[in-house]
């Protein structure tokens, strides 16, 4: 046996433990999950909540964001939007101040600033708001009407609760990317909703998280120099020791990237993020003090970039070696293969097939695809909605992109650390 | 602020051992399967061994009387079926081989055996091509899985010809791999001065290197008798 083989069967041995975790976990929490789903929430008190929408360039759907704002059903005298422009240079500004126009009655503020990154954004607003709680609305997002109400109930029953994050879904998805990362999005939800059971939720979304005011700015606002602030808060709000919570009937949908180039670009700035902000929290890992969230989440957090290179790996060393060696073979043989072709003989071996790997992968198969039907019933969409072809290339192609973007930034990781030396 | 924060030691055990179950079972499911194989690899073997002894007692009957057309062709019919029989057990020998996790010394008992068959039917094949003034090729194909890259290329080119001509090539392959384990290779390497893979024996012509489509099917063409073969 080699050392390769080694590798991918303890790879297998790993990825099918967190597999049959995350299931055993889910049917443990399923009537939960459902129960929570279908709660219906009525508050006595409204506290005062302020919205903010950071925005950069986003004139294609700041309206759009705004109204999805403007309609949440909250009481209009409790609620205070500031729109941060982060110095647009497009028609943003120009729209924002007209639809401040159009809406009076409601308490809606343009503040403008140069350049500077949505932390920044988010920091400059955080020292004018006057609610207790408030929420962050990015520009290309938009939440639904009730979500407010279930995430300041929430907020209200719990002290040391910090943020609650709703529960996100991709805005349209039309393109087979759209529709990938739909799928994504949905496995991604019911896995943080049961991370939240267990106080391991380590990113607090930029559409629609709802944050309790005096506990962020305690902490010291949003982390300006991050590359993805919205995980590193997370993180500092878990340090602390204060909680996070997953909104289970809160919705919000957002505009997911359409094409390589800008999913490539996002991908590449979350998990440069992330790896820097494991590093950046180190402490966390394995460490007692953090229960399940340090123990369990932050490890997982780390395998699972070993496990994504292990798999972009063993993708290139079992199919496109073996491709590039065939058509190798065709040249050699100068594409003559009508031989080969009145020479087939259709001896079918049944003890030539690798059936402890076709039980390994079968497992794992129908353990996703039972997890992703009931991620789709938990984020009230249907799988067949946009076709369910799409799950075939979800689970075989999309994760090699993300595992080579994977890749790609470790190496840009070390150039850079060279480079600064 | 001190906190107490949960570990769910419970949930991360019942996961482990169920995994454990599900990989052992995989496991036990490999280890039949590879006792499976090694003795459908050996009934095989029986099979060949009969065929082999059938075909010395035709070789011996046929050599004391005057030997006819009709009696060479049934004996080189008989070879040639055996042959191919050898090459389809190699074939599902090498697809097997790649899974096998324990089981390596009976795989290389069994590698041993298919490389002393092959041996013994290219001497056969080499005398009864003699005996019986036959126009056929026998290609003596020394590789190594180990130590040579491009041998997988020479493969190739050679199951080519093996499909375009059929039973007028015969293929020998040698893996020099077991030559440590098979005193036999070292008798062949010595003989033919065998330093560099692939090297192929062509009717007792050494050809070192890869030898390509063009250049094989030219000495082909030379060794045969028949020159509708050139026509590649």
């Amino acid at each position: 046996m080699d050392i390769l083989k080694i590798i991918i069967w303890i790879s297998y041995f790993i990825t099918l433990y967190f597999l049959v975790y995350w299931f055993i976990f889910f049917i443990e929490k399923k009537d939960q999950i459902h129960k929570e789903l279908n709660k219906k929430v009525k508050l006595k008190k409204f506290p005062f909540v302020s919205v903010i929408i950071p925005c950069y360039n986003e004139e294609q759907t700041i309206i759009k964001t705004l109204e999805s704002a403007v309609n949440l059903d909250y009481p209009k005298n409790k609620l205070e939007f500031v729109v941060i422009d982060d110095g647009s240079t497009d028609n943003t500004a120009r729209k924002v101040k007209n639809f401040i126009k159009t809406k009076k009655i409601i308490d809606i503020k343009y503040i403008y600033q140069k350049n500077k990154g949505k932390a920044a954004a988010l920091n400059t607003a955080l020292k004018s708001i006057k609610g207790t709680l408030f929420a962050c609305l990015d520009a290309d997002s938009f939440v639904d009407k009730n979500a407010l109400v279930y995430m300041v109930k929430e907020h209200s029953q719990k002290k040391s609760l910090a943020i609650t994050t709703p529960v996100m879904k991709i805005f349209n998805p039309k393109h087979v990317l759209e529709k990938f990362q739909r799928l994504e999005y949905m496995a991604g939800m019911l896995l943080i909703k049961l991370m939240s059971y267990v106080d391991s939720n380590y990113i607090a979304p930029g559409p629609f998280s709802v944050y309790k005011t005096e506990i962020i700015k305690k902490l010291g606002g949003f982390d300006e120099s991050n590359l993805v602030e919205d995980q590193e808060i997370a993180y500092r709000v878990q340090e602390k020791h204060y909680k996070i919570k997953q909104c289970s009937n809160a919705f919000v949908t957002t505009v997911a990237p359409k094409n390589f180039a800008a999913l490539n670009r996002q991908r590449n700035r979350w998990f440069k993020g992330s790896i820097l902000n494991l590093i950046k929290y180190r402490k966390l890992i394995l460490n007692r003090e953090y229960g399940d969230f340090g123990f369990f989440q932050m490890p997982i957090n780390i395998i699972s970039f070993v496990l994504a290179i292990v798999a972009v790996f063993s993708f290139l060393y079992y199919t496109v070696k073996p491709l590039l060696s065939w058509m190798k073979d065709l040249y050699l043989i100068r594409f003559d293969i009508l031989p080969f072709l009145f020479n087939l003989d259709f001896n079918f071996d049944i003890r030539g097939i690798n059936l402890p790997l076709i039980l390994l992968i079968g497992i794992s198969l129908v353990i996703s695809l039972l997890m992703l039907y009931h991620a789709s019933r938990a984020s009230q969409d249907r799988v067949r909605k946009y076709g369910v072809i799409y799950i075939v290339p979800y689970f075989f192609i999309y994760f090699i992109f993300l595992g080579f973007v994977i890749i790609k930034v470790f190496f840009e990781l070390l150039i850079g650390i060279r480079q600064k030396w | 602020m001190v906190v107490k924060r949960n570990l769910s030691k419970k949930r991360y055990i019942v996961a482990g051992i169920i995994t454990f179950i599900i990989f052992s079972f995989g496991v036990m499911l490999g280890l039949i399967l590879d006792y499976e194989r090694l003795d459908y690899l050996d009934a095989r073997g029986n099979q060949q061994e009969i065929n082999y002894r059938s075909l010395q007692l035709q070789y011996l009957y046929l050599s004391d009387i005057e030997n006819t057309n009709e009696s060479c062709a049934m004996l080189r019919a008989a070879l040639t079926d055996s042959i191919e029989d050898l090459s389809y057990s190699l074939e599902l020998f090498e697809a097997y081989e790649k899974d096998t996790t324990i089981n390596e010394k009976q795989y290389e008992a069994v590698a041993r055996t298919y490389l002393l068959d092959n041996i013994r039917y290219w001497i056969f094949s080499q005398r009864t091509k003699k005996v019986c003034n036959e126009d056929i090729i026998n290609i003596l194909y020394f590789y190594s899985k180990d130590y040579c890259n491009i041998c997988h290329n020479q493969g190739t080119i050679l199951t080519y010809f093996k499909a375009k001509l059929e039973d007028d090539i015969l293929i020998f392959p040698i893996n020099v791999d077991l030559t440590e384990k098979e005193d036999f290779i070292k008798l062949l390497r010595l003989q033919y001065n065998i330093t560099e893979l692939p090297t192929l024996i062509v009717n007792d012509e050494k050809y070192v290197g890869i030898v390509s489509k063009d250049e094989l099917a030219r000495i082909i063409c030379e060794n045969s008798k028949n020159k509708e073969k050139c026509l590649i």
